[in-house]
């Protein structure tokens, strides 16, 4: 009985309805001028390549965490495009040229890819540049600062004043110093994801369990051992809270700073098209940022996981 | 010649202006491949004068010599179990033995130190849990590691610090009888000397040599007592003796006899 309730509720689930109701909206009349007599192929091979998903992880995924976790993220997918596509192209509730259906903005995302590649991965260099420079500093850094107990109070008062600061500020500074205005974004970016990753560890270092000290004293344990095998352990999950906060402010001043003065990132891109009012590319650089940045937090909440997996649950 | 000689420990803590004398004059020996057990109510600074033996705390006045020689600071010749918190909770069961032997046995190989911290996990009988981490396991469990550790790492004295004080009286039972059947092992001759941490008089008189009671406020050796039993030892048999019951008549009545003298002498409400 219960196996077979189990069986039911994989065909019939919010998913499955949601993607049902898609297709059928698709019939549904269009009420704008560019969607007109239009048939929606992007849509169908966007929801249908969902779907398809959706159906494969059902069909052969072990895991009921995973199964969950897909069901919940498609059907929230599902729904805000249903609410879209009525919202634009079926009710024409929106101006029409400010807000394009996701049938236009899929279409767009489609032509422009190879642009929009090449945007993403210098977005990313940017990034990887400033924030990983960030991260192996401000830990280094922190370590040494947290370990040196008469440094301590000092370099809490002055980081509690730095990190205050809102690092966009420095732009204007960035880009008389610096030759390239490359240089100015990862040095932004540096600047901006330094300061939570440096006090995080510093706190998370400095308020190590005596206890662990203590163990680690009794058996000897020389200095880079000693900060490798125990000091680090320690104070990993908070070193995590600061790089993620890190990541979130790179995020940022990334786009900040691509759409004040840069060339080339997926901020440029959205800054250039606002300049032409190109709505549907707008939306599609809004969109892409979106995905990269779900994309890397969860594969630094991955790499948390891993690390902190001797932590009781 | 005895293996460890405490001399006239003193130790002074300036609290909030007022000096507080946490050890005086403590004075005692260990001889090699003895147990000995410190006893005392909660604040006589036992363990405080184990974190000295430990070498983790430095005494105001007086020296400590192991083979004659002064100690300073922590060594790899002291193996020391905490009550709580001795394994790091990062490492697996196995990896913290492990990391315990490549602490005291330089330039072993990796895969000699993961047979070695296999063969003591075996030992306390947590073959089956080596890749757990401490979080997994239950606090008896840990403190199995925890001793599994020392002994591994094969050191000359063992320190322990009331290591079964915040387990359950059960477990406290089986871990004691661990402790008893690897101590007094098969090979009777190169026996590690241990100083052992408790305020459980059972537990002292059942795994001990010799007992050092102190008196609190200021710490002070109040009496050295000889454990009479014949080793090995049986709890079971031993307990039923009539020998055992007068013994710890006798220490409790000079346990609880320091305290009496301590508040007068005179009404004591138990």
């Amino acid at each position: 009985m219960k196996y077979k309730d189990r069986k039911f509720t994989r065909i019939l689930n919010i998913t499955n309805i949601l993607y049902i109701l898609l297709w059928l909206v698709q019939l549904m009349p269009d009420n704008t001028v560019e969607d007109q007599g239009k048939f929606t192929v992007y849509t169908v091979v966007f929801m249908s390549a969902l779907e398809a998903v959706f159906i494969i992880i059902s069909l052969f995924g072990y895991k009921k965490q995973l199964y969950n976790t897909a069901k919940s993220i498609i059907s929230t997918v599902f729904t805000a495009l249903l609410l879209w596509i009525l919202a634009t192209a079926k009710f024409n509730i929106l101006n029409e040229s400010m807000f394009p259906s996701p049938e236009l903005v899929l279409q767009q995302l489609a032509e422009d890819h190879s642009r929009l590649i090449n945007d993403a991965l210098s977005s990313l260099q940017t990034l990887a540049k400033g924030y990983l420079t960030a991260v192996v500093s401000g830990i280094i850094l922190g370590s040494l600062a947290g370990m040196s107990k008469k440094l301590c109070d000092s370099i809490a008062y002055i980081t509690s004043f730095l990190k205050l600061i809102p690092p966009i500020v420095y732009i204007p500074y960035a880009i008389a110093c610096l030759p390239y205005y490359s240089m100015v974004s990862t040095f932004v970016i540096f600047v901006a994801s330094f300061w939570p990753v440096f006090s995080c560890t510093f706190s998370g270092v400095s308020n190590v369990d005596k206890q662990y000290i203590d163990s680690a004293n009794v058996l000897n344990v020389n200095v880079i051992s000693r900060i490798w095998n125990v000091i680090l352990p320690a104070s990993l999950s908070e070193i995590f809270i600061g790089c993620n906060q890190g990541l979130a402010y790179s995020f940022i001043l990334l786009t900040s700073a691509e759409m004040i003065g840069g060339s080339s990132g997926i901020g440029y891109y959205i800054k250039y098209y606002s300049d032409f009012g190109d709505f549907k590319r707008i939306i599609v650089g809004i969109l892409v940022i979106g995905v990269i940045i779900s994309i890397l937090t969860f594969l630094i909440n991955k790499l948390e996981k891993y690390l902190l997996r001797w932590k009781a649950k | 010649m005895n293996k460890i000689e405490i001399k006239h420990i003193t130790v002074n803590y300036a609290d909030k202006g007022s000096l507080f004398t946490a050890l005086e004059d403590v004075t005692f020996s260990v001889g090699a491949g003895e147990f000995v057990s410190i006893i005392g109510s909660s604040g006589c600074g036992k363990s405080t004068l184990l974190s000295i033996l430990e070498g983790i705390n430095t005494p105001s006045k007086g020296t400590i010599l192991i083979d004659g020689k002064p100690i300073e600071g922590t060594g790899t010749d002291r193996g020391v179990v905490f009550q709580q918190y001795s394994l790091f909770p990062w490492m697996s069961a196995r990896n913290n033995v492990a990391f315990g032997i490549k602490q005291a046995k330089k330039g072993i190989s990796r895969a000699e130190r993961m047979k070695i911290s296999d063969e003591f996990l075996d030992k306390v009988g947590l073959k089956s849990f080596k890749n757990k981490y401490p979080s997994q396991l239950s606090g008896g469990m840990q403190q199995r590691v925890a001793i599994a550790r020392a002994l591994a790492m094969d050191t000359e004295i063992l320190l322990m610090d009331e290591p079964f004080g915040a387990i359950d009286a059960k477990n406290r039972t089986v871990l004691q009888e661990l402790l008893l059947k690897l101590w007094e092992g098969d090979g009777v001759q190169d026996k590690k000397t241990v100083v052992f941490v408790t305020h459980d008089i059972d537990e002292a008189i059942l795994l001990s040599d010799r007992i050092v009671m102190m008196s609190a406020s200021p710490g002070k050796v109040y009496k050295e007592i000889t454990v009479p039993f014949k080793r090995p030892r049986n709890r079971a048999e031993l307990v039923q003796t009539r020998e055992y019951g007068l013994f710890r008549n006798e220490l409790i009545s000079l346990f609880y006899g320091d305290i009496i003298n301590k508040i007068g002498g005179e009404e004591v409400v138990l």
